[in-house]
C-alpha cells in the first residue's frame, strides 16, 4: 500500500475511548495467546524427554519457550527474521537427517532424530514474530511431537502430560477461532494479528471502515470463550474421543515399539555377577502380581513377601585370567528347550490334604523383557489364561510361548498371564518344591509299537540328561574357590556326623551368612578386583560384602563343596503390596538371587510333609543367604506411589494394552444388544482379515505388492492417488460436464397421462425407443420413425400418426365425442403392438 | 457441504432491513463448511495416527487419533449447527456522502432457542459498479462475540468511501470457526443492495450566501424578506387526502359543507441554475480528474444548501455527454440532484449549451447561473460554439458566476481548510485565507 493510500485510509478516523480499550484488549489477548502457545511448546518438548537419548530435548523446549515469550512476545526486544528462520530450520534439518544415514543401527535413533528436529524447528518458530501461520505451525508441531512420543513412549508420564497438553491446546484453538472471527479467513492467510489495524489497512485505496461499538462486546466475549469452550465443548470432545477409541475395531494385538530402555534385562541365559546389583539401582516397576483365592475369588494375602522364579542358572563361569576378574552364571539347555504346556492342577489322593495348602491364582503383568523368561511361583499349574506361557518342567520356570522377537522390536512386549499354585499355606510361601520328572513323555496310548519305542528312547535320553544335570549341579572348582569348602567345613563344625543330613547342612550353611560372621549386604560394586582371584573367592575370603548374587553364588558353591546339588535362581522377591489395587509390585530393585538345593526326601525333617504337590524322591529347597536388609528393601510404599501405581495400572490396562479381547470386555460391560455385538464382531473380524493381509504384504490379495510391508510402488501410487483426488476436489467442474449432467438428469421424460399414448410408448419401449424430455409427441414420432428399419417405416408410421393425431385431438381440441377418438387410438395401438411383436419375432 | 435454505424469518420480515428505495432482492442463503488450513493439518495427522495405530497396534497413536477426530467432529457439528441457526440481514442508509462515514446496519438473529452462538464474523463485499475506473472491491466486516439463544443483535459498520459513485453490497455472509478454528462454516445470502455515494460535501464559509448571489433584489430576496409564499392564487378544489389544513378555504367549506382547499400557481421562475461543466481533456491525468471531482463537490454542496432553503428555487444541470437537469425542492428533488451529480462523468465535449437550454426549457427563466467547471470561461467559450451567446444574457444582467477550482474566490465560499462536514453541513467561521486546493487536500479523488 502506498503512502498516499495509507493517508486516504485514515481520513475521517478518530480514535475514541472504545478503540483505545479495544486495542489494549487485543494486545492483552495476543499476549495471552503467546503465553499459551509457549506453554504448549514447552509441554510438547517435555513429552519427548522420556529416555536418555532425548532427555535434553525438554531443556531446549523449555528454554526457548520461556526466552521466546519473554524476549520476543512480551518485551519485544528481538524477533528472528523469516529468512534467518528458514536458514536455521534448514540447518536443523541437515543436522538431524544425518541420523538416518545408518538404517541398520538398532534402537530409536531415527525417532530421536525426528524428535530433535521437531523441537529445534519449534524453537525457531518461537523466536519469530507471531502470526497466525506461526501459531498454526506451533500447534501442528506439538501434534507431531505427540505422535512421535506416542510411538516410543508409553509410560504413564505420556498420559499425565497428554491431558494438560490437550487442555492448553484446545485453549489455543479457541483463541484462534476468536482471531478467525476478528480478522476473517483471508487475514489468516495474510498472517497478521492486530485485527482492527488489519481491517483498516485492508480497506484499500480510498475506503475504510471501522466496526463500531460492537467491538467492546466482542472483546468482552472473547475473554470467556476459552472457558466456555472448555466447559461445554470439552466434555463433548472427551465423549467422542472415548467412544472412538473404545469403539474402533481392534485388528491387531496391542504392541509397544519400545527402545526407551525400560525393558527388563538380567534374565537371559547368562547373568553376570554384578548384573542383579545394577538392576537394583532402578525403581521401575517390572511386575504386578495379583493373588486371588481360587475358592472365594477374593484377594489372597501373602505374608513375608513372595519369591518369583525367573531363571535357573546352573553353570558357574569364572574368568580370572584378565585384569578384571569376572564371574557369571549360565543356564544349561534342557532336553526340550521349547518348553511344554503347564501341568494340570494336582489333585491330592486324600481330600483332607487340601486343608494344608491354599489354591491361589496368580495373575502376573510383566513389562517388556529382552528375554523369554517369565516369572512364576512354584509349584504351578495351568488355568484358562495360561495359554501364552510354557514351562520348563525340570527347571520350574515359565517362558513365553512365542520364540522370536517382534519383527520391528528388540524386546518382547508386555504380557499378562495367569497360573495357579499350591505354594501358599495361610499366606506363607512354601520353601520346598517337589522335583518332578522333567520332560516326562506321555506314556498313554502305548498301543502302537512305534510310540512305545520312541517313549523308551526319550526316557533313556532323559535319564542321561538328568545324570548330566546332577553332575553340573555338583560342579565345584575347589582350586579356584578353596574358601567355599573351608567355610562350609567351618560352618558345620559342631554338627554330629549323624545329623549331617543335607537339609540341616543346607540350613546351617544358609545361616552362616549372618552379620556376626562379618557378612554385609551392599550395592556398592566398586570394590577392586584382584587379578587371578575368582570373584566368589574374593567375596568369601576378603570382602564379605556384596549383593544377593554374591551371597547366593557363595552359598551354592559351599553346598556343592559338601556334595549337595545346588543351583542359582534369579527372579524377584517383593513384599511391596499396593492396597489400592490389591497386588504385589515387583520393581527392578526387587530383583533377587537365591539358591535351590536338591534335598532327598529322607533328609527332610521328620514329620515334615509337603502338601499340594505330588510326592517325589527329591525336593528343591529354597535357601536365601542374603541378609535381611538386602531382601527386605521396602516394606511399605507411600500413598502417592500407590496412587501412581493405580494410575499406571489403569493406563496400561485401559489404554496401552487395549486390544480386541479387552475391548470386548469393555463393550460387554457397557451393555448393548447381542445382535449389535455380533455384527460388530463380524465387522471387526473382516477388518482384521483385511489388515492382516495388508500387514502380510498381500495388498489387493497379494497382487499389488510384494511381501514387504512397505512397497515403493504402492507408496508412489498412494501419493499420486491422493494428489489426484485433492486436485479433483479443488477443480471446478467444467461447464459442459455440468450441462451434460443436468441435461442427463432431465432427459427422462415425465410419464404422460393419456392412457392410449402410454400404451403406445410401452410398445415402442419394447423396441428400445423412448421419448426424450422436452419432445412433443409429434417430434417423438418423427424421431422414432428414423429409428425403424427402412422397409418397415411405412408400416409403423400409420398407427403412430393415428395415435398422435388422436392424442392432440383428445388433449387440445373440443370434440363433441371423444370416445370415438379413443377407440381409434386404441385400435392403432393394437396394430402397433402386432407390428412390434412381429418385429421382435424377426429379431 | 453446501445446502440452501430460504431466509424467510417471520420475526425479521416485518422489519425494514433490506427494504427501501435502494434495496435489492434478497435471495437464498447457502451454507458452506470447509476445513481451514489448520483443520487440514489436523485431518492429515489424525489419519496418519489412526492408520499407524491400527496397523501397528499402537494404542497411544489411536488415543491421539481419537482426540483429533473428536475435535474435528465436534468442530463440524458445532459450527455447522451454529451457522444454520443464524440469520443476518442488512440495512443501508438512505444517503451517503463520499469522505463521510455512513453506517450500515445489520440484524443478526440466533434462531436457536437453546444454544448461544459465538465468534461470528459478518462480511459484506462492496463493489463499485459505475465502471468509471477500476476501483477494487473491498470488504466491510463486523464481528460479534456472543449471541444468546434466541437473541437478536443489531451491530453496525461505519464505512468511509472516498469517492462518489454507485456501490453494490453483495454476498452478505456470516461465518464462524468456533470453537477450534479447524473448520469454517459460512452462510452466504444473495442479498444485493446498492447505494449511491454522493459527492463529497465541502464545508462552507459563514457568509457564503453573499458570495454566491451576485446581486441583491429579485424575487428571491423579496421572498426572503416576506417569508414563504405559495405563489399566485389559482382557484379552489375539493379537499384530497394529504392536503394541508392551512390551505383549507373555510368560508367555501362552510358554504359547500364539504372541505375545499385553495390552489396556487407556482412561479415558473427559478432563482439559481447550477451548471456543472463536465469537461475533461481527452487524456486526463489524475490531477485533472481530481479537479473535476472537486468541481462536482462544490456543485453538490451548493445544490444541497440552496435546495434546503424553502425560498430558493434551484435547478441543476450537468453538461456531460448527455445533458441532464433536475430541479431541487424537497427531499426528493434534493436526492435526485445528488444522484445526478453522483453519476456525472467527465467528457472532452460536454454539451454545455444543451444543458443550459434544457434547464431553461424545463423551468423557464433562471435568474442566476452558477457554472462550475474545470476550465475557464474563456476556454469554454473558445471550445464550445454558441456558448458565449447563451451566456451573454446572464452576463449582461450580472447573473453569471463562472467558478473554477483555481478561482481564489472559492475560498470565500468554501472553508477548504476545515474538516469535511459530512452529510450535515455546518457553517464555519471564515478562517485565515486558505490557499487554492492542492492535490494533498483533494484526497477523495485518488484514482489510479
Amino acid at each position: 500500500m502506498s503512502r498516499k493510500e495509507t493517508k486516504v485510509a485514515r481520513v475521517g478516523q478518530t480514535i475514541d475511548a472504545d478503540e483505545v480499550r479495544d486495542h489494549c484488549d487485543t494486545s492483552r489477548r495476543s499476549l495471552r495467546l503467546n503465553l499459551q502457545f509457549a506453554a504448549l511448546s514447552c509441554m510438547g518438548g517435555l513429552i519427548l524427554g522420556n529416555n536418555s537419548e532425548t532427555e535434553w530435548l525438554p531443556l531446549i523446549a523449555v528454554f526457548f519457550a520461556i526466552f521466546g515469550f519473554v524476549v520476543v512476545d512480551w518485551l519485544k526486544l528481538f524477533s528472528l527474521p523469516a529468512v534467518a528462520a528458514y536458514i536455521a530450520m534448514g540447518g536443523a534439518l541437515l543436522y538431524c537427517v544425518t541420523a538416518f544415514s545408518d538404517f541398520t543401527s538398532p534402537g530409536s535413533q531415527q525417532m530421536t532424530a525426528v524428535a530433535t528436529l521437531l523441537v529445534i524447528v519449534q524453537a525457531v518458530l518461537i523466536l519469530q514474530r507471531k502470526t497466525i501461520r506461526i501459531y498454526e505451525q506451533l500447534g501442528v508441531f506439538c501434534l507431531l511431537e505427540l505422535v512421535v512420543a506416542a510411538v516410543f513412549n508409553d509410560a504413564l508420564k505420556y498420559g499425565l502430560l497428554f491431558v494438560p497438553i490437550m487442555i492448553v491446546g484446545c485453549w489455543c484453538l479457541a483463541l484462534l477461532s476468536v482471531i478467525a472471527a476478528e480478522t476473517g479467513t483471508s487475514e489468516i492467510d495474510s498472517g497478521a494479528l492486530a485485527g482492527s489495524e488489519l481491517i483498516r489497512s485492508r480497506q484499500i485505496r480510498d475506503t475504510a471502515s471501522s466496526p463500531g461499538r460492537s467491538n467492546v462486546a466482542f472483546v468482552r466475549a472473547s475473554r470467556w470463550i476459552s472457558l466456555y469452550a472448555f466447559w461445554t465443548v470439552g466434555p463433548a470432545v472427551v465423549a467422542v474421543g472415548v467412544i472412538f477409541f473404545y469403539g474402533l475395531p481392534r485388528t491387531a494385538d496391542a504392541s509397544r515399539i519400545t527402545g526407551g530402555g525400560n525393558a527388563l534385562v538380567g534374565f537371559s541365559d547368562e547373568v553376570g555377577l554384578g548384573q542383579i546389583g545394577e538392576m537394583q539401582q532402578s525403581s521401575e516397576i517390572s511386575l504386578r502380581v495379583g493373588l486371588t483365592d481360587a475358592g472365594s475369588r477374593q484377594e489372597y494375602l501373602a505374608h513375608g513377601g513372595i519369591y518369583l522364579r525367573g531363571k535357573v542358572l546352573e553353570h558357574y563361569n569364572s574368568r580370572t585370567t584378565s585384569e578384571q576378574a569376572a564371574g557369571s552364571w549360565s543356564s544349561i539347555k534342557p532336553l526340550l528347550p521349547s518348553g511344554a504346556a503347564l501341568p494340570r492342577q494336582f489333585q491330592p489322593s486324600k481330600k483332607v490334604d487340601r486343608n494344608f495348602y491354599d489354591t491361589v491364582k496368580v495373575a502376573v503383568s510383566s513389562e517388556s523383557n529382552r528375554s523369554r523368561a517369565l516369572f512364576a511361583v512354584g509349584p504351578y499349574f495351568r488355568t484358562q489364561r495360561s495359554r501364552e506361557v510354557v514351562h520348563l518342567p525340570s527347571r520350574g520356570t515359565l517362558m513365553r510361548r512365542d520364540k522370536e522377537l517382534p519383527r520391528f522390536g528388540f524386546e518382547h512386549p508386555r504380557l499378562t498371564y495367569e497360573f495357579g499354585t499350591h505354594a501358599f499355606d495361610q499366606g506363607m510361601q512354601t520353601e520346598l518344591v517337589a522335583k518332578t520328572d522333567g520332560n516326562q513323555f506321555p506314556a498313554r496310548n502305548q498301543s502302537a509299537d512305534r510310540i512305545v519305542s520312541f517313549t523308551d528312547t526319550f526316557n533313556s535320553l532323559r535319564q542321561v540328561a538328568d545324570a548330566n544335570y546332577r553332575t553340573e549341579l555338583l560342579s565345584f572348582d575347589a582350586t579356584a574357590i578353596p574358601t567355599a569348602r573351608r567355610l562350609a567345613d567351618l560352618a558345620m563344625t559342631g554338627m554330629q556326623p549323624a545329623s549331617r543330613k543335607s537339609y540341616l547342612v543346607a540350613k546351617r550353611l544358609e545361616q552362616f551368612f549372618a552379620r556376626e560372621n562379618g557378612f554385609a549386604y551392599t550395592l556398592d560394586l566398586s570394590a577392586p578386583t584382584v587379578e587371578g582371584v575368582d570373584p566368589i573367592e574374593q567375596f568369601l575370603a576378603n570382602d564379605r560384602r556384596g549383593n544377593c548374587q554374591y551371597f547366593a553364588s557363595a552359598l551354592a558353591m559351599m553346598l556343592r563343596s559338601q556334595s549337595i546339588p545346588a543351583r542359582l535362581v534369579v527372579g524377584y522377591h517383593t513384599d511391596e503390596y499396593n492396597h489400592l489395587n490389591h497386588h504385589f509390585v515387583a520393581r527392578q530393585l526387587h530383583a533377587h538371587a537365591w539358591v535351590e538345593a536338591l534335598i532327598p526326601r529322607e533328609d527332610l525333617p521328620p514329620g515334615l510333609t509337603v502338601y499340594g504337590q505330588p510326592e517325589a524322591d527329591e525336593y528343591w529347597l529354597r535357601l536365601d543367604a542374603t541378609p535381611s536388609d538386602g531382601t527386605n528393601v521396602s516394606a511399605e510404599i507411600g500413598a502417592i506411589d500407590q496412587t501412581l501405581d493405580v494410575f499406571q495400572n489403569l493406563w496400561d490396562e485401559y489404554v496401552v494394552e487395549m486390544d480386541a479381547a479387552r475391548q470386548q470386555n469393555v463393550l460387554d460391560q457397557s451393555g448393548g444388544s447381542s445382535a449389535i455385538g455380533s455384527s460388530y464382531s463380524l465387522m471387526v473380524a473382516r477388518l482384521a482379515l483385511m489388515l492382516d493381509n495388508l500387514r502380510a504384504g498381500k495388498l489387493g490379495g497379494g497382487s499389488l505388492s510384494g511381501k514387504l510391508l512397505f512397497s515403493w510402488p504402492a507408496a508412489l501410487f498412494g501419493v499420486v492417488l491422493t494428489l489426484f483426488v485433492f486436485l479433483c476436489s479443488r477443480m471446478r467442474i467444467p461447464t459442459w460436464v455440468r450441462r451434460s449432467i443436468s441435461s442427463g438428469a432431465s432427459r427422462r421424460a415425465l410419464k404422460p397421462s393419456i392412457p392410449f399414448y402410454v400404451d403406445a410408448l410401452v410398445q415402442l419401449r419394447r423396441l428400445g425407443i423412448t421419448p426424450r424430455a422436452g419432445q412433443t409427441p409429434r417430434e417423438f414420432v418423427d424421431s422414432a420413425d428414423s429409428q425403424f428399419p427402412v422397409e418397415h417405416r411405412s408400416l409403423f408410421r400409420r398407427p403412430l400418426n393415428v395415435v398422435v393425431d388422436r392424442l392432440y385431438q383428445t388433449r387440445y381440441r373440443v370434440a363433441p365425442d371423444k370416445t370415438q377418438l379413443i377407440l381409434d387410438a386404441q385400435a392403432a395401438v393394437a396394430e402397433l403392438k402386432s407390428l412390434v411383436d412381429a418385429a421382435l419375432k424377426r429379431g | 457441504m453446501t445446502n440452501r435454505r430460504p431466509t424467510a424469518n417471520p420475526m425479521l420480515s416485518s422489519l425494514n432491513y433490506g427494504i427501501g428505495p435502494q434495496s435489492g432482492q434478497r435471495g437464498e442463503s447457502r451454507q458452506r463448511n470447509r476445513f481451514t488450513r489448520l483443520g487440514f493439518h489436523f485431518l492429515f495427522v489424525g489419519a496418519f495416527a489412526m492408520l499407524g495405530g491400527s496397523i501397528r497396534g499402537l494404542n497411544l497413536l489411536l488415543v491421539l487419533a481419537a482426540v483429533t477426530v473428536a475435535l474435528l467432529i465436534v468442530q463440524w457439528r458445532v459450527c455447522k449447527r451454529m451457522c444454520e441457526s443464524l440469520s443476518v440481514q442488512r440495512r443501508l442508509p438512505t444517503e451517503a456522502f463520499a469522505g463521510a462515514p455512513f453506517r450500515v446496519r445489520y440484524r443478526v438473529a440466533n434462531l436457536n432457542w437453546f444454544a448461544p452462538a459465538w465468534m461470528m464474523r459478518v462480511t459484506d463485499l462492496v463493489t463499485s459498479t459505475d465502471n468509471r475506473d477500476s476501483l477494487p472491491s473491498f470488504e466491510s466486516a463486523i464481528r460479534i462475540g456472543i449471541l444468546a439463544a434466541g437473541a437478536t443483535a443489531t451491530p453496525s459498520s461505519e464505512i468511509i468511501v472516498g469517492r462518489r459513485g454507485r456501490y453494490e453490497f453483495d454476498n452478505l455472509s456470516i461465518a464462524t470457526a468456533f470453537p477450534f478454528a479447524l473448520m469454517l462454516a459460512t452462510q452466504t445470502t444473495d442479498h444485493k443492495q446498492s447505494i449511491d455515494v454522493f459527492p463529497k460535501l465541502l464545508p462552507l464559509q459563514r457568509d457564503w450566501r453573499k458570495r454566491v448571489h451576485s446581486r441583491s433584489g429579485g424575487n428571491a430576496s423579496t421572498s426572503r424578506r416576506s417569508g414563504a409564499t405559495e405563489g399566485e392564487f389559482y382557484g379552489l378544489r375539493g379537499w384530497q387526502s394529504g392536503d394541508t389544513l392551512r390551505q383549507i378555504h373555510w368560508r367555501t367549506t362552510a358554504r359547500l359543507e364539504t372541505p375545499a382547499v385553495r390552489q396556487f400557481e407556482q412561479q415558473q421562475r427559478f432563482d439559481v441554475c447550477i451548471l456543472v461543466d463536465g469537461w475533461l481533456p481527452g487524456n486526463a491525468d489524475s490531477a485533472q480528474n481530481e479537479q473535476l471531482e472537486f468541481v462536482i463537490s462544490m456543485a453538490a454542496t451548493l445544490a444541497v444548501q440552496l435546495s434546503a432553503d424553502p425560498v430558493s428555487r434551484v435547478v441543476l444541470a450537468v453538461a456531460d455527454q448527455i445533458p441532464t437537469t433536475r430541479t431541487g425542492g424537497g427531499q426528493t428533488g434534493r436526492l435526485e440532484m445528488l444522484r445526478l451529480l453522483t453519476n456525472a462523468a467527465g467528457t472532452s465535449s460536454p454539451d454545455v449549451v444543451g444543458a443550459i437550454e434544457m434547464a431553461c426549457h424545463s423551468v423557464g427563466s433562471v435568474q442566476e447561473l452558477l457554472v462550475f467547471s474545470t476550465r475557464s470561461q474563456t476556454q469554454a467559450a473558445e471550445q464550445t460554439d454558441g456558448l458565449a451567446g447563451v451566456l451573454s444574457e446572464w452576463a449582461r444582467r450580472g447573473g453569471l458566476r463562472w467558478i473554477t477550482p483555481k478561482d481564489t474566490a472559492i475560498n470565500y465560499i468554501f472553508a477548504l481548510g476545515a474538516p469535511s462536514a459530512g452529510s450535515r453541513m455546518s457553517e464555519t467561521k471564515p478562517g485565515p485565507k486558505s490557499a487554492v486546493p492542492t492535490r494533498r487536500s483533494l484526497v477523495y479523488g485518488a484514482i489510479g
